[in-house]
């Protein structure tokens, strides 16, 4: 018997031991677990998003290139992006400073790294970041200026409505929710950001496409 | 912090000034923003009630749940191991990293790696493992260990964490944590670079999806799977749940709990290795399910202590916890769940921990997935006294005091006496020295306060209050 099956029979062996009583699985009443969103989706977002320690804003389809022009005009060390973005903003393959094809020491010394969120959750300001072979995982993560694009249409109410929607079974291997810059307060309990992570993230909620 | 004795540890961390303030003003200022933000859910009560109902659900079918999740597991192309303990455990990854041919590891915290000591027996194989939170970090430069489960640095200020780093990375003693921190970051960067296994703990294991979730603020999870040859999940099989609604349940209530962010900065849901086409991700993913003591307490009395999301919460609110610190528990786990837990996990029905509460409910009143700690522990002391024999001479105090009690005459003499002897005994308003039988009590630096010249009910009598 090789380790897992005698863990499994000892898990049965002590469920069996127990009484009788035998929790069934509890409604999730929508009232309970939901976290409903007055007003519009799209300031609540922007406004948890601030509240995370991101820096929000609206932008419209057409100036998003310029807007990320202006955000890695000083980034000397390289920008990267993934495959999904270019795919949605074609423009922005003409970006300055974006590394075609990077290797792994670009990678590292990219200093802004731009991505296209799957969705973005208004209760929390948090962002979805998904892995995939139009994705790229490094963008998301090395530099230390993250840059989410966000489309509107991809907003949901809460945490708990966006885990319903997911599908237990074509779920991407990595999904990040990101809400804020890396942190911590390990030091002397005083909060410090860029931790591991990217330290400054820009959120730019795409309103029109 | 090197007390054998429980008494000895608890002497050593009322001794240590600089911790204690640390300790009390972190979870003072952790526990208040906790509250705030629990107030904001649409109905928190109900939401405890339903994430407790998930725990004990699980539990009560944990044979079905964790089949079904391993079966994804598999599916999804990763490799399940099973551990009876420890050494199971530590042999599983070094026999994964000779398989993969990985020399050296990254590490995000995990409280069950510390629980198994499993850096020690990694290391014992000649692998290289890196502790990567910088918490960890910090504690495994200095040889210590955490003190909290979710602020595992706690008990250091700014000006010894500086001269751990300074020393352990051979840089320059830097006084701004701004700094310390970019030092950090330098290092670690050409750690995750350079290794080539990641072992992550696990907050949750969904088993409908076969997923991992990890709730993280500093990021060095995703670089534990970023590009690694092997990710290595090590967890405990109390962490299944059986759907991504209940993850969503737990979720919630875990980082608002735990550090009092609506979410935490990376909520990280893994679902298998790196897929084909994928530029990256670690190219094999092992899962390591461990039992270490979980089996034997799902099956006794204290089950529902398996039901803890470790969210540290308890700690925070605890008077024992915020006087002493976690290290005085001696075990992994302080704080009012260490004091259930680590008798449970290390076997010991003697355990002293449980005794060190005042059993005052705080800690049941903030578990997000509504612990009877309190309950729990009094279980605890009555299978002890059931076990050892009660002691005669407590039990004759006790005695004695319920037969005073029971008169308000004989409670006012009592009180009279009480507070003659206390001024006998007393320096300065404290009594430190205890004489007769209450010698026993104040050995070894437990003191208490004197009463006042005047009780309450005389002042009160006299119209002097009111």
């Amino acid at each position: 018997m090789n380790g897992l099956d005698a863990l499994m029979a000892s898990v049965k062996r002590a469920v069996a031991a127990r009484d009788g009583r035998r929790t069934p699985p509890p409604a999730h009443e929508p009232a309970i677990v939901r976290e409903p969103v007055a007003g519009e989706l799209s300031d609540r977002f922007l406004s948890e998003v601030a509240d995370a320690g991101m820096h929000g804003e609206r932008v419209k389809a057409e100036d998003v290139v310029t807007r990320c022009g202006e955000i890695v005009k000083d980034a000397t060390g390289g920008v990267i992006t993934e495959p999904a973005l270019l795919e949605a903003h074609p423009e922005l393959g003409d970006l300055a400073g974006l590394v075609a094809d990077p290797d792994e020491d670009a990678l590292y010394a990219a200093e802004v790294g731009l991505v296209l969120a799957s969705a973005g959750i208004a209760e929390t300001g948090s962002v979805a970041h998904q892995s995939g072979m139009m994705n790229s995982r490094s963008a998301a993560l090395l530099p230390m200026t993250a840059v989410a694009i966000v489309h509107a249409s991809t907003l949901v109410d809460d945490v708990y409505g966006w885990f319903a929607e997911l599908d237990a079974e074509t779920l991407a291997s990595e999904i990040v929710l990101i809400t804020g810059p890396s942190k911590s307060a390990d030091i002397g309990m005083r909060l410090v950001t860029g931790v591991h992570g990217p330290g400054v993230v820009h959120v730019l909620l795409v309103t029109d496409r | 912090m090197t007390g054998s004795t429980f008494r000895e540890r608890v002497c050593d961390a009322l001794s240590d000034e600089r911790a204690r303030r640390a300790v009390m003003t972190a979870t003072a200022e952790r526990e208040e923003r906790r509250r705030a933000r629990w107030a904001e859910l649409a109905d928190v009560e109900g939401l405890r009630n339903i994430a407790a109902e998930i725990k004990q659900h699980t539990l009560d079918h944990l044979d079905a749940h964790l089949a079904r999740f391993i079966e994804k597991l598999e599916e999804l192309g990763v490799t399940v191991h099973g551990a009876a303990d420890a050494a199971e455990a530590g042999r599983a990854v070094v026999e994964i990293a000779e398989r993969h041919g990985c020399r050296s590891i990254a590490k995000s915290k995990s409280m069950l790696s510390e629980e198994l000591d499993l850096n020690e027996i990694v290391e014992r194989a000649g692998l290289e493992i890196v502790e990567t939170d910088l918490g960890e970090f910090l504690l495994q430069l200095d040889g210590d260990r955490p003190s909290h489960i979710t602020a595992p640095a706690v008990h250091k200020d700014v000006e010894s964490c500086a001269k751990t780093f300074a020393e352990g990375l051979g840089v320059p003693v830097e006084r701004e944590p701004k700094k310390i921190v970019a030092q950090a970051r330098a290092h670690l960067r050409d750690v995750f670079r350079g290794a080539d296994m990641g072992i992550t703990g696990a907050n949750l294991g969904v088993a409908e999806s076969g997923t991992i979730a990890l709730v993280m603020n500093e990021g060095n999870g995703r670089f534990c799977v970023h590009r690694p040859k092997a990710h290595v999940v090590v967890m405990g099989i109390e962490k299944v749940v059986p759907t991504l609604k209940d993850a969503a349940v737990i979720v919630k209530l875990l980082a608002r709990s735990a550090t009092a962010q609506k979410m935490t900065v990376d909520t990280h849901l893994i679902t298998g290795p790196m897929r084909t086409g994928e530029p990256d991700g670690a190219e094999a993913m092992h899962v390591i399910l461990v039992d270490a003591g979980r089996t034997r307490i799902l099956a006794g009395a204290q089950r529902d202590a398996l039901n803890c999301i470790r969210c540290g919460a308890c700690l925070n609110v605890c008077p024992v916890y915020r006087t002493l610190g976690g290290h005085a528990y001696g075990g992994t786990y302080p704080g009012p769940i260490g004091k259930v837990l680590t008798g449970l996990l290390e076997d010991d029905p003697t355990c002293e921990l449980p005794h060190a509460s005042s059993l005052c409910n705080a800690c049941r009143d903030v578990c997000p997935v509504k612990i009877d700690l309190p309950g729990m522990l009094v279980q605890l002391r009555q299978q002890q006294a059931k076990e050892t024999g009660r002691p005669r001479g407590k039990l004759f105090v006790l005695r004695a005091m319920m037969w005073v009690m029971k008169s308000p005459m004989r409670y006012r003499m009592g009180q009279r006496i009480a507070r003659l002897m206390m001024r006998i005994m007393g320096r300065k308003g404290w009594v430190t020295k205890g004489v007769g039988p209450v010698r026993g009590w104040t050995k070894g630096g437990r003191d208490i306060q004197t009463l006042p010249r005047k009780a309450f009910r005389d002042l009160w009598r006299k119209g002097r209050i009111g």
